[in-house]
């Protein structure tokens, strides 16, 4: 067995990981074996009834709350819930252990295993993923702090940075020499149209928590981004806009349906449609492979993130066939309701086309998800309250069912590799307390009044606004606590200057 | 506060058009005359429980035409086909919870027995009656409540709750700026 991969906690139980997926593919195409564990989803279904539902909220706590300390009791349990998957990969006894260290809030649980997995065994570990940078809302950061934590005390041999198809390959040769691999600098770019087709072999898929009766599959449509928003890192992290032709993603599509049964996708790249070209020859071809093997429309079903086009570039056409194809939940980064902003943020697209999306939308029986930034730099208060009037005008959406859900997020933050990060000064940002701006921790010089706390108040203020319309609010519940953590933090950290 | 009203009818009209009266509750009468197939309104409410009621009325025994058997092959009726009610527009299920209370000719009592008061679900109204459909103001906010639209996240990790958010009201509120 050339290695063992690991989803760990803490992430959603929706649906399988891609990234243990695509590395799984790439070893097979090597002609080697692997094994992929899913320890969140163990976790998440299992953890509560073997242990307690009250230790599993609070470790589900202590995963993404850095102040959090485990009792005696919690910890107990967690330790002897991680015992146990290590004892079972040490019988497997893979060449490697790969760890996919998805987001920061996978942290916690990768060191704490790590340090029990030391004592124990000599099997060298592997981590990669855009959780070992310690942004909290980015993937990018010049330095992958934790992935050098973890290698300055011993606890993992190599770790990969960026992307798995240029890395995992080397790996399987023994070239650790390659960019990538235990760099700062990033792996080499592929090419996404000559990508393995992912390997779910090793997942029940039915099990995750996705609603879906037979399961629902991560795709990627591409990696980069054809936009440029000045917050994002995606650009940075990922290069070069690169998408996978329409006849290359439908094929895949019918590749999982015909070897796994399922239906029902997610695209978790940032964008379905960065290529309007590719995306209709796409829509095009699961409706004409529906017609040839008489299935009915919207046969398979895929949410994607999506941004928003003009009427002129997306005819009423094309959300017809997104339909009849299947489109079933767009995710879209609105960010705000006011276009002065959106222009500061250069989303490329004003409240008219976005007003036009909906009503296609509505329109076509897709169901959108709407991602919000409050308290962008240049945001006003006249600004905040077009974003809350923007709110109230689609909330006939809310209640036709076509927007499903509103997330706001934790207030602007600037993270590396971001526009903002490195050109923090033609917004006129500063960083607080002397240092660059970075994280929340920076105020703009011509809105002065937007300090932190008033971002975070038109941050309640926004949700509790959305819940009174009757949006339904995602993650609500772990952005503020994270909110108060990072706001106590500070004041402890400025008590200690004092002191 | 305003709320619009937009209705769709199939007006069966062959022997000539029904009488229709639209109404709120029991005192804002928004339209009387004879029948429409579409009609739109916008209206000033105050918030709380009202009532959407639409009648036909001023039907004889002469207004539809029977075979031998009794089937009606004629008739004269008022069927409502859609409701929206500020853009939204109501479901087939929401549609139905609307009660019709039928006034019945005194030949259809004498010739048919245990008549219902009120028929439920029925849009199709063929007796003079009273079409009832309850509803809330503001209406948006009130709909979203009785759909329940979207997927529930109480139980799950993605959960936004009332008590984490007054928590967090109640934290920020005098805190010192950093």
């Amino acid at each position: 067995m050339f290695a063992v991969i690991l989803t760990v906690p803490r992430v959603a139980a929706l649906r399988p990981s891609a990234a243990p997926a695509i590395i799984k593919g790439i070893i097979k195409s090597k002609g080697l074996e692997s094994q992929v564990l899913d320890i969140n989803l163990d976790f998440h279904d299992q953890f509560g009834g073997r242990y307690s539902e009250q230790s599993y909220n609070t470790i589900d706590d202590y995963f993404f709350n850095h102040l959090k300390q485990l009792n005696q009791q919690d910890q107990t349990a967690y330790t002897e819930w991680m015992q146990g998957w290590a004892d079972q990969i040490k019988q497997i006894n893979p060449k490697y252990l790969f760890i996919s260290v998805f987001t920061w809030q996978a942290q916690r649980f990768t060191r704490d295993f790590l340090t029990l997995w030391k004592t124990q065994s000599k099997i060298p570990v592997i981590i990669g993923g855009q959780g070992m940078t310690k942004e909290e809302n980015g993937s990018y950061s010049n330095k992958p702090e934790f992935a050098h934590e973890m290698k300055d005390q011993g606890l993992i041999a190599h770790w990969i940075r960026g992307e798995a198809e240029t890395t995992i390959p080397a790996i399987i040769d023994g070239k650790f020499d390659t960019p990538g691999i235990d760099t700062d600098t990033l792996a080499d770019r592929s090419d996404v149209n000559s990508h393995s087709f992912l390997d779910f072999s090793d997942f029940d898929i039915k099990r995750y928590h996705s609603g879906y009766e037979q399961g629902v599959l991560p795709v990627e449509t591409s990696r980069g981004c054809v936009r440029n928003c000045v917050f994002c890192d995606i650009p940075t992290w990922h290069g070069k806009f690169r998408y996978k032709n329409g006849t290359r993603l439908s094929s895949e599509l019918i590749h999982y349906y015909e070897k796994y049964q399922v239906k029902d996708f997610f695209f978790h790249d940032a964008l379905c449609n960065g290529s309007v070209k590719d995306f209709k020859l796409f829509n095009r071809n699961l409706i004409d492979y529906y017609t040839q093997n008489n299935l009915s429309n919207r046969y398979f079903k895929y949410s994607s993130h999506y941004i928003v086009r003009s009427e002129r570039i997306m005819p009423e056409e094309d959300f017809k066939f997104m339909g009849s194809a299947g489109a079933e939940c767009m995710v879209i980064g609105v960010e705000s309701g006011s276009d002065r902003v959106k222009a500061d943020m250069r989303k490329g697209f004003n409240n008219a086309d976005l007003d036009y999306n909906m009503k296609m939308f509505s329109k076509y029986g897709i169901t959108v998800y709407l991602l919000l930034i409050v308290g962008f730099p240049t945001e006003t208060r006249k600004d905040f309250d077009e974003t809350l009037t923007m709110l109230k005008r689609y909330q006939p959406y809310v209640a036709d069912g076509t927007v499903i859900g509103v997330n706001l997020g934790t207030t602007l933050t600037i993270e590396e590799g971001s526009p903002i990060y490195t050109d923090y000064a033609k917004l006129n940002i500063v960083g607080t307390n002397g240092n660059r701006p970075q994280g929340p921790d920076w105020y703009c010089k011509t809105n002065p009044t937007l300090t932190y706390k008033e971002r975070i108040m038109r941050r309640i203020e926004a949700q509790e606004y959305a819940t009174s319309l009757g949006y339904t609010f995602w993650k609500g519940d772990d952005q503020l606590k994270l909110l108060m953590d990072n706001y106590t933090t500070r004041l402890n950290r400025l008590a200690g200057v004092i002191h | 506060m305003q709320i619009s009203l937009d209705i769709g009818f199939n007006v069966g009209r062959k022997l000539g058009n029904p009488n229709a009266k639209i109404l709120i509750d029991d005192y804002v009468v928004l339209y009387e005359g004879p029948a429409v197939d579409q009609f739109s309104r916008v209206i000033d409410l105050n918030a709380g429980e009202h009532e959407l009621k639409i009648v036909h009325h001023g039907k004889t025994d002469q207004d539809h035409v029977l075979d031998s058997q009794g089937n009606i092959l004629v008739d004269k009726f008022i069927n409502i086909d859609t409701i929206a009610i500020d853009g939204i527009k109501l479901t087939d299920r929401e549609l139905h919870t609307g009660e019709f209370w039928p006034v019945y000719s005194l030949s259809y009592v004498e010739d048919t027995q245990d008549l219902p008061d009120s028929i439920c679900p029925n849009l199709y109204l063929g007796h003079n009656g009273t079409w009832r459909y309850r509803f809330f103001a503001p209406f948006t906010e009130w709909i979203i409540r009785e759909r329940k639209q979207g997927p529930q996240l109480d139980n799950t990790i993605f959960k936004s709750s009332q008590q984490t958010l007054e928590d967090a009201k109640s934290f920020f509120k005098d805190i010192r700026e950093l």
